[in-house]
């Protein structure tokens, strides 16, 4: 092993070492691929096709809507079909293709060589399309899931949904959102820590802020998702009677996690659109963006409000005047932020010389329909006006205009704008005007109808309606101008098609853009840049035209090769000064081995066969401790050279990598998944009818306090390790010793103090958040006896103490959260006896 | 943890301002289904002010007085990203502090 990289006399020479070092090799070893390029394609291509299926059944809908008592689908399958177009539309088309383009353009962007983990990403991948493959074989075999796309209960409770449909739904979706988690802390990671030298965070180009409040929404929002499913699937499969009035639930529990989730979710989909927008407005305009310092501002408080407004989803649940004026009041002021960027982007183009082309037309219909989406949704945020339109045709009306206004018509201005960059061709005018019109005019004759036949009262999931309604025929006009619109749509796939096969070709850089990802060879070489650029202003107004040639000759940071690694630079978050070279992974099958045997836990639960789940747990866990071999060192480099004269860390040595901002960054994902939990429970004592409970239990203090004294044990010890680095042995075992007995106190307690869980919400709710405490002890346990066999193994050493730190955190956050959790069950039982009064 | 870089933070005066905002969020809202649930809007301190409502307004109050005290930090920062990004949110956040809440002097609570 050599510190020093080895130089290469010319640009083919430097291409040729590099590739051979990154890129993904033919046949079985595609299924190893992990890196950005391929991965963001897939991503890109597979929510394309779950596009195309969602948009098959929109057509199936339409095509029943048609006529008044159509006899061409009956209501089970229609309610299948179009809570099967919601959920594949939300889960498996937007989300993953935006993810798609943020793992395929922000390391071009920021002036990386690839993601934070791609291992992660690849990992991510394979769940996706694994759990959306589960979820279509569903609707092939006829049992998809049927109870709408919110899956509200008691509708997708066992009683009325007895089939496997609704598991179908929930245990499916969980399985692609741990995409959606693995995407969340990657895209955090990576924008924060691998940036071009120089990039600070004032000078990121704006895709990578919106992008970075994307992924912190995403961090926060989907884990009441999660929770939501996994309480409800318990409910469902072993009784445990979370949304159960009779026994102490409420369905209003779900409503309340779903809309948590549900509502930041539209935002999650808008900001990236915007961030395209953001993007491609001040290059057509041929003049920066107008008010970056703003926009940042606008982003980040559009995230905080959107977290705000979840119960303007249920005003027709009864809920007191207070917290509605809470909730309408934040519906009212995010439309502000969006606002501001709305006038950011007329600014900017009448600050400049607007050029036309292809993107731009659809930046323009992007314009007229997303602003008739905000309005009508400025109706909807009044109050007495919700209880009028609620859950008629209006509201879906106006819930596409915002979705394919903020959504679809951005990326479609996006492929248009980056199918060069991937394919290395522009377009050729012929087609893509007449498809832009179609599917604008078609989309605008669909569902501008829709609000009249929602005003007229016509209610929104029905598969029939009365002949003499009068809404007949404004539904067949619709449903006209929904075919239209998927003629379009198939216009503009072929035209994409065409464009990547017969496109003219170009040298450089087609739109004149100043970000980093135009100053690549195109398509781009899987390492990307031969050499990383030095930024010295913000990087959405450089020069890729010189700056692309430098990097090819290897001017600039990391130009020559070491060690056959795939070097990447990572920098100080704020400042963005080099203070380490991150080493990343190299292709492996691990992540599609891992991806099926978690697929594989999934199926055990969905078929119910309940004793293989821990059997496949096991194996998850197995192969994912098979991933670590590959990182960290097993000897003290000290610093490496990076070019220009300066030197930077391995990152196994460096203060601040990588994977410890993941654990920082997935605890505070897990921490929501607890804090909501705590909340439903007490939620669930202020509410839900039959409380308190005939038996309350709670108390048992031995064991509470041993397993208190384990965690902190545990906890005590997880630093001392740190600080003891290579001697860390002892101190581990402890910790090890710690965690067995806070696992033992946890179980005495379950089995002394907790009350049959299926008999109350209660109880439930007590083993719930001790099964929490449980899982975090056991993984602590894991990852005591890992930092053993590392130690042993030689990777620590007083430099190289991340795997402890890591570590630390784990046993840090464990003994907080396990510590609340062993009170939890007497401050509920304490809560239930006292606040029984109404 | 260990290994903060030793920059000038950039994220707290960015995210100070709201994250006040939501824990009151949270707060206020939690607050308010207790307290109803709890019966607290049935005594009356003053004529027309119940137990609750007193404290869901010095509530709302201390949020206010927190996040001013943000925006009044902020302002004694070097001018540059941090500040002026920071000032934006920040005012945004106390506008949304006013907005949002003032409900709870007057609504009904229950
Ligand atoms: C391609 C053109 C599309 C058409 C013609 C279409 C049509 C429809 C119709 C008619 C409904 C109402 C079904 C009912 O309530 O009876 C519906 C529901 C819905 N659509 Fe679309 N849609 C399209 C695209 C999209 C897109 C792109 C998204 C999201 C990104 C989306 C998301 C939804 C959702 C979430 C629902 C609610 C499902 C539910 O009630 O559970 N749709 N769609
Ligand atoms: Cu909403």
């Amino acid at each position: 092993m050599s510190n020093e990289p080895e130089r290469h006399p010319n640009a083919i020479h430097r291409h040729r070492a590099l590739d051979a070092i990154w890129a993904t090799g033919p046949g079985l070893q595609r299924l190893a691929a992990v890196n950005h390029n391929v991965i963001g394609k897939r991503f890109m291509l597979t929510a394309l096709v779950f596009f195309f299926i969602g948009g098959v059944l929109a057509m199936l809908i339409r095509t029943q809507l048609a006529s008044a008592q159509s006899p061409f689908l009956d209501p089970g399958v229609y309610a299948q079909v179009f809570t099967m177009h919601g959920t594949i539309m939300m889960f498996l088309f937007a989300i993953p293709f935006f993810e798609g383009m943020a793992i395929y353009l922000l390391p071009k962007m920021l002036g990386a060589r690839d993601l934070a983990f791609p291992r992660m990403s690849a990992y991510g991948f394979w769940c996706y399309l694994f759990g959306g493959g589960i979820v279509v074989a569903a609707l092939v075999g006829g049992v998809a899931p049927d109870s709408g796309w919110f899956m509200y209960t008691p509708l997708s409770s066992r009683l009325y949904t007895p089939g496997i449909n609704a598991d179908v739904w929930l245990l499916g979706i969980t399985f692609v959102e741990i995409s959606a988690m693995t995407a969340a802390v990657e895209i955090l990671v990576t924008v924060l820590k691998l940036r071009a030298p120089g990039m600070s965070l004032d000078r990121m180009p704006i895709f990578a802020w919106y992008m970075l409040v994307v992924a912190g929404m995403m961090l926060i929002g989907f884990p009441p998702l999660i929770l939501g499913s996994i309480l409800l699937e318990a409910e469902r499969a072993f009784g445990l009677p979370f949304f159960d009035p009779t026994r102490g639930g409420d369905p209003l529990l779900w409503q309340h996690l779903f809309w948590l989730f549900g509502h930041p979710e539209v935002y999650i989909i808008f900001l990236p659109a915007a961030g395209v927008l953001s993007t491609l407005v001040p290059v057509f305009a041929g003049t920066p963006l107008a008010g970056y310092r703003v926009v940042v501002a606008a982003i980040v408080s559009m995230a905080f409000l959107s977290f705000g407004l979840w119960v303007h989803h249920m005003y027709a649940a009864g809920i007191p005047h207070v917290a509605l004026s809470f909730f309408s009041a934040a519906s009212a002021l995010v439309a502000v932020p969006t606002a501001v960027q709305i006038f950011a982007w007329l600014g900017t183009l009448a600050h400049g010389r607007p050029r036309f082309s292809v993107p731009m037309l659809h930046v323009f219909g992007f314009f007229t329909v997303f602003v008739i989406g905000g309005l009508t949704g400025v109706m909807l945020a009044m109050v007495p006006f919700d209880w009028q339109a609620h859950d008629t045709h209006f509201v879906v009306a106006h819930l596409h205009y915002v979705l394919v206004g903020g959504f679809v018509f951005p990326m479609m201005a996006a492929a248009y704008y980056w199918l060069p960059h991937l394919t290395g061709r522009q377009p050729v005018h012929h087609l893509s005007k007449i498809a832009f019109w179609m599917v604008f005019a078609g989309f605008n004759l669909t569902f501008f109808l829709m609000h009249l036949t929602g005003l007229r009262g016509m209610p929104r999931r029905v598969h029939s309606y009365p002949a003499d309604a009068g809404w007949e025929a404004l539904n067949y006009l619709s449903s006209v101008g929904s075919f239209v619109m998927a003629m379009g749509f198939a216009l503009v796939a072929l035209d994409l098609l065409l464009i990547a096969r017969f496109g003219r070709a170009f040298r450089r850089n087609p739109w004149k853009a100043g970000t980093l990802e135009w100053a690549m060879p195109t398509p781009p070489t899987a390492y990307g840049f031969a050499a990383l650029p030095a930024i010295d202003r913000r990087a959405d107004t450089l020069d890729p035209d010189r700056i692309g040639p430098e990097l090819a000759a290897g001017r600039g940071y990391l130009g020559g090769t070491r060690n056959g690694w795939m070097e990447t630079l990572g920098v100080d978050m704020a400042t963005g000064r080099p203070d380490q070279v991150v080493v990343l992974p190299r292709p492996t099958h691990l992540p599609l081995a891992t991806a099926l045997a978690t697929g594989g836990f999934f199926l055990a639960l969905l078929f119910k066969v309940y004793w293989a789940a821990p059997l496949f747990a096991a194996v998850v866990l197995a192969l994912f401790l098979r991933w670590t071999p590959q990182t960290g060192l097993t000897a003290d480099l000290g610093p490496l050279p990076i070019g220009r004269g300066e030197e930077a860390p391995h990152h196994a040595e460096a203060e601040a990598p990588p994977s410890q901002w993941a654990m920082v960054f997935t605890l505070a994902a897990d921490g929501t998944l607890y804090v909501s939990l705590l909340f439903g429970a007490f939620f669930l004592w202020l509410s839900a009818p039959n409380w308190p409970p005939e038996q309350l239990g709670g108390t048992a203090y031995p064991a509470q306090a041993l397993g208190m004294l384990g965690l902190l044990l545990a906890a005590g010890m997880g630093r001392r390790a740190v600080r003891k680095a290579a001697g860390a042995v002892p101190a581990l075992t402890a910790g090890a010793l710690g965690y067995a007995a806070a696992l033992a106190g946890i179980a005495w307690m379950a089995w002394t103090a907790l009350p049959d869980p299926t008999a109350h919400a209660a109880a439930a709710s007590m083993a719930a958040v001790l099964a929490y405490a449980g899982l975090h002890a056991g993984i602590g346990l894991v990852l005591a006896l890992y930092g053993i066999h590392r130690v042993r193994r030689g990777f620590v050493s007083p430099r190289r103490t991340l795997d402890l730190r890591i570590g630390r955190l784990w046993h840090d956050y464990t003994a907080v959260a396990g510590g609340v959790a062993l009170a939890f069950p007497s401050l509920l039982a304490t809560l239930a006896r006292h606040g029984a009064v109404p | 943890m260990s290994g903060r870089p030793a920059s000038r933070p950039v994220f707290l005066p960015i995210l100070a301002a709201f994250t006040i905002w939501a824990v009151g969020f949270l707060a206020l809202y939690g607050l308010q289904a207790t307290g109803c649930r709890l019966g607290w809007q049935d005594a009356e301190l003053l004529p027309g002010v119940t137990h609750l409502r007193l404290a869901l307004c010095l509530l709302l109050a201390g949020l206010a007085a927190a996040v001013v005290a943000v925006v009044l930090r902020l302002r004694r920062l070097p001018a540059g990203f941090a500040r002026t990004v920071g000032l934006a949110v920040s005012l945004a956040a106390a506008a949304s502090t006013l907005f949002s809440f003032s409900g709870v002097f007057w609504l009904s609570l229950c």
